[in-house]
């Protein structure tokens, strides 16, 4: 408890808290540009921390990726570009809400997501920490790949119109992210004799691809936007502060994603990107206005912004109790950590616990930082964007996604990527095959395909060493979970006659 | 898919001697450096060569008396930046970090690379990190020798996992596998960090991976043995040589440029390189990353590589793997 | 029959990828060739339903865009990229997104709407550059390759 003093003491100096608010805005920043990821932010922050306390740096550093998850979401809302995977499921709810007039509302409720999410993910790294990292322990490759079958089932929850389409899209994902040297093994596979394919089809200018150029396509066709921003569909003198109570009296989806993020950031090599998806399909599945989704609800993007900054205090558990990389952004981290001659483990805690607790308090710190800078800047960003006329948004978000796409590794190649797939995308979506499914089986499909042969790989003791995805007790918990996953929603359909109401949608909802 | 490799590094530098010598490459070899200076990893941001190249930055802009950006090239195992620094200007504003064993087993291994070991020309190596084989804490086995007679008791039934596919954790199970005459199943994990977890919750029996992990991982592991000539100072771990298996390898970091780059050019960037290897500051977050400070210049760095050349083609032909 | 030709263009895929399989390491045929037999057998079941459907009268889209304008869109993008390598991000940058605006212009065009709409663009392409070059050290294509 006296290290927690300390380490409240340790972050009220002024010093301090301008560190929490530079590290949060300036990853705010980055964070809504699509193709700067976290990691890269922070690997350009390192060398600024070699000047520091050890303190003083990890709490610029931790600040400054809470934000960047954050700031994601701004981009998937404003102009269907998610500026992190993270921020996948942010888009799908998002975009749609803004193509209604209601992108304030987006806004709104993706800072409140962001804000619990952030403060529940520092919960779980404060008081969970040891035995939780533990428990991450037992998900060895064949859970990883039961997980990522998991998360393929929310296809099936996630296909408006037909289920055929969406298995489609599912497939088309997963095939296409088998492009380039396999995960396991080193295999060259698909690459269409171009040695350039071998770096596979990179995730970030995919996602710009598949989201953002459709909606540049149709804008600079059209010459307008398809939907008309002068027409405000919020209803007078409903202002952010009733957004914000709104979303507080439903406290249910805020709790269960930020817990589904704690949770999934714990486990190494899944992280925001899963995590967004898993908590958006949880709160679909259990929603009262389920015919909203898809067609724009702020609880979806609740829910996807606030498993998604919860995967940032849950990421950091294995960190710092296991000297293992939650995610990507907590490897640079775990190297800061290391050069200040920081040991990562259970006694992290116990010799620099003033340091872990001021630490963690810099992240909530952050967190509740993100809502008035949010609130002001992020709506201030959104009434910019709006006013904006189409002919000079367009361009804008053009370039934006060029830069995006190319930025990841400095491949001209990745931007004709990005093109091939946002004219695929647009030609798929009139016929009736969504994105979200391609994209699914573009993230899941590595996942599953890493779990899988290495499974097989650290089972040969077996005779069949497939077998062994079948009989780990965790094995089974999650098989169960993957087949509820993927009869719930079938049942759902057919329990509520909706079936032919949602293909009905679908026939309006393409294009 | 083996070439006549000895030739064409012997080729390279004479071939570099007589660009540099004629055209106008004189004058801007002699100012070099007048601009900012790109040092471009092929990797995620966060690695060992990451860390290194933070370490490094500084001191860097001091003896060059220019600015040093780093930025990242990341896809295909480090691949396709190495093919890219291939298509790179030769004026030595770009430098490209590169390891070995990568840049020897790509190309050896797979079909097109997109390029040859020796289209990229060596200026320094200076940091490796000795592959080690740790086990969980809690293991039955103390020694190498336990390991092995494990090993024996039940052929391939062992899992050793480590850090991806063609690095030195793969070649250096293989390498030992050979030499102690026994059959494991190696399992490539995406990079060292995540291959900590699958040892420490069991998934895999061992774990070949590098020293520094070592003191990071403190007691959760047990190493049995490191992969260097001489035990290291400050680690109470034996080598493999003492158990009585000559398995010698790791991870070697340095820096690439193109191929026609002047060899003026690539002595000054070497003898920086030098430099900073001499810098305290450098020298002591070295030791306490327990990275090993190596100084190969730029010939050396190619006998090197064509010592590695040799070592991993003869032991891969061995186990037949480059028939095709 | 846009199901139809979906699914034909679907297979036509598979089979690209299908052909160049070619595995040498163990295990890492199953993903890949699981993914290929399960999109070739949806794609086909596609294109039976696009057949038994395919007098149904298929309701005009209102929101699809004409071809003229789709074709439009796609080729300003795509020559912008194919610029990229060769001009440079600064200059095809201000050029084509100056091009899209102008393109993108309902009323008529006059010399004064033309030079807005340029320095406009311009002054949005070069922030963007200056931004992302000089205080985030990122790599952008320069003028004449590389």
């Amino acid at each position: 408890m006296n290290d927690a003093l300390a380490g409240l003491v340790g972050l009220i100096s002024p010093m301090t808290l301008l560190l929490v608010l530079v590290g949060t805005v300036s990853g705010m920043a980055i964070g809504a540009m699509p193709g700067l990821s976290a990691t890269m932010g922070l690997a350009l922050l390192v060398p600024f921390t070699f000047a520091m306390d050890p303190g003083p740096g990890l709490v610029l550093l931790g600040a400054f990726y809470m934000g960047a998850i954050y700031g994601g979401s701004f981009t998937a809302i404003l102009v269907n570009a998610p500026g992190t995977p993270s921020s996948i499921a942010t888009a799908f709810e998002g975009y749609r809400l803004t193509k209604q007039g209601r992108s304030e509302e987006a806004i709104v409720a993706a800072t409140v997501g962001s804000v619990v999410g952030g403060l529940v993910g520092v919960l779980f790294l404060l008081f969970l920490a040891p035995p939780l990292a533990t428990f991450s322990l037992r998900f060895g490759p064949q859970e990883y790949f039961w997980v990522a079958i998991f998360g393929l089932t929310i296809i099936v929850g996630m296909s408006t119109g037909s289920i055929l389409k969406g298995l489609i899209g599912g497939a088309l994902g997963i095939l296409l992210g088998t492009v380039g040297i396999a995960p396991v093994g080193g295999d060259v596979r698909f690459t269409f004799g171009e040695p350039t394919l071998q770096g596979g089809v990179p995730l970030v200018p995919a996602l710009i691809g598949l989201f953002t150029v459709p909606e540049v396509i149709k804008l600079v066709g059209r010459r307008s936007r398809e939907y008309d921003v002068q027409k405000d569909s919020t209803p007078e003198g409903r202002t952010w502060w009733h957004m914000v109570v709104d979303l507080f009296r439903r406290p249910v989806n805020l709790v269960r994603s930020s817990v589904i993020g704690s949770l999934i950031g714990i486990l190494p090599g899944a992280g925001g990107s899963v995590a967004n998806l898993v908590a958006y399909n949880e709160a679909k599945r259990t929603s009262k206005e389920r015919h909203l989704y898809g067609k724009g609800s702020a609880e979806g993007v609740v829910a996807a912004e606030s498993a998604n900054n919860a995967t940032v205090g849950g990421g950091f558990i294995p960190t710092l109790t296991l000297g293992v990389p939650g995610t990507p952004p907590d490897a640079i981290v775990l190297g800061v950590l290391l050069l200040q001659g920081l040991r990562p483990g259970a006694d992290l805690f116990t010799q620099s616990g003033d340091l872990v607790y001021t630490f963690a308090f810099a992240l909530a710190l952050s967190a509740l930082m993100m809502a008035p800078v949010g609130l002001i800047g992020g709506r201030a960003l959104q009434r910019g964007v709006v006013a904006l006329p189409a002919r000079y948004l367009a361009p804008a978000i053009a370039v934006m996604s060029i830069v995006g796409a190319y930025a990841i590794r400095s491949s001209v190649v990745d931007v004709v990527i990005m093109l091939v797939l946002g004219v695929l995308a647009y030609f798929l979506g009139r016929v009736g095959v969504g994105v979200a499914p391609i994209v699914l089986g573009l993230v899941l499909g590595p996942i599953a395909e890493r779990g899988l042969v290495q499974g097989l790989l650290t089972s040969t003791e077996l005779a069949m060493p497939w077998t062994s995805f079948f009989t780990r007790p965790l094995s089974i918990a999650l098989i169960l979970m993957t087949v509820a996953g993927f009869l719930w929603p079938l049942w759902q359909n057919r329990k509520k006659g909706e079936v032919d109401d949602m293909l009905t949608e679908a026939e309006k909802d393409r294009a | 898919m083996i070439r006549p490799r000895s030739l064409a590094i012997a080729l390279v530098p004479a071939l570099a001697l007589g660009l540099s010598a004629c055209g106008d490459g004189g004058d801007a070899a002699a100012d070099y450096p007048t601009k900012r200076i790109d040092y471009v990893l092929p990797f995620d941001p966060g690695g060992e060569s990451d860390i290194t190249a933070r370490l490094q930055q500084a001191p860097l802009e001091e003896e060059l008396g220019q600015g040093v950006t780093i930025s990242y090239q990341p896809g295909a195992g480090g691949a396709l930046g190495w093919s890219e620094l291939t298509r790179s200007r030769p004026d030595g504003y770009t430098v490209m970090g590169c390891n070995i064993p990568h840049i020897i087993l790509q190309p050896m291994l797979r079909d097109d690379a997109g390029y040859e070991t020796e289209e990229i020309k060596p200026v320094y190596f200076f940091q490796s990190t000795p592959n080690a084989l740790l086990v969980p804490a809690d293991s039955e086995m103390e020694t190498v020798e336990d390991f092995v007679t494990a090993a024996k008791e039940n052929p391939g039934a062992m899992s050793v996992g480590g850090s991806g596919d063609f690095s030195a954790n793969h070649i250096g199970t293989l390498q030992f596998a050979d030499v102690a005459g026994i059959e494991v199943s190696y399992t490539p994990f995406d990079g060292t960090g995540s291959a900590v977890p699958a040892l420490l919750g069991g998934h895999v029996d061992a774990l070949m991976s590098y020293t520094p992990q070592i003191e990071q991982l403190g007691d959760q592991v047990k190493a049995l043995a490191i992969a260097t000539e001489e035990p290291m100072e400050g680690l109470d771990v034996p080598t493999f040589k003492d158990a009585g298996y000559d398995v010698v390898d790791g991870a070697y970091r340095g820096v690439c440029v193109q191929e026609d780059t002047p060899e003026e050019i690539v002595n000054k960037l070497a003898d920086v390189f030098a430099a900073v290897n001499e810098d305290e500051e450098l020298v002591q977050d070295f030791r306490d990353q327990a990275f090993n400070l190596e100084n190969y210049g730029p010939e050396e760095s190619v006998e090197l590589i064509e010592s590695r050349t040799d070592q991993y083609e003869e032991l891969l032909s061995k186990l037949g793997m480059l028939d095709r | 029959m846009r199901n139809l030709l979906t699914g034909g263009l679907l297979v036509a895929l598979v089979i690209s990828f299908w052909v160049q399989r070619d595995y040498r390491f163990p295990h890492t045929n199953l993903l890949p060739d699981a993914t290929m037999v399960v999109l070739g057998a949806l794609s086909l079941w596609l294109m039976v339903e696009g057949w038994r459907t395919r007098d149904r009268h298929e309701e005009h889209e209102e929101e699809a865009l004409r071809w003229v304008d789709l074709g439009r869109a796609v080729a300003l993008l795509a020559a912008w990229i194919i610029a990229l390598p060769w001009l440079g991000f600064v200059l095809s940058s201000i050029v084509f997104s100056a091009l899209i605006a102008i393109t993108m212009r309902t009323e008529p065009l006059t010399v004064r709407r033309v030079a807005l709409d340029l320095v406009v663009n311009a002054g949005v392409v070069l922030a963007i550059y200056l931004a992302f070059t000089q205080v985030l050290y990122v790599r952008l294509p320069q003028l004449g390759g590389m």
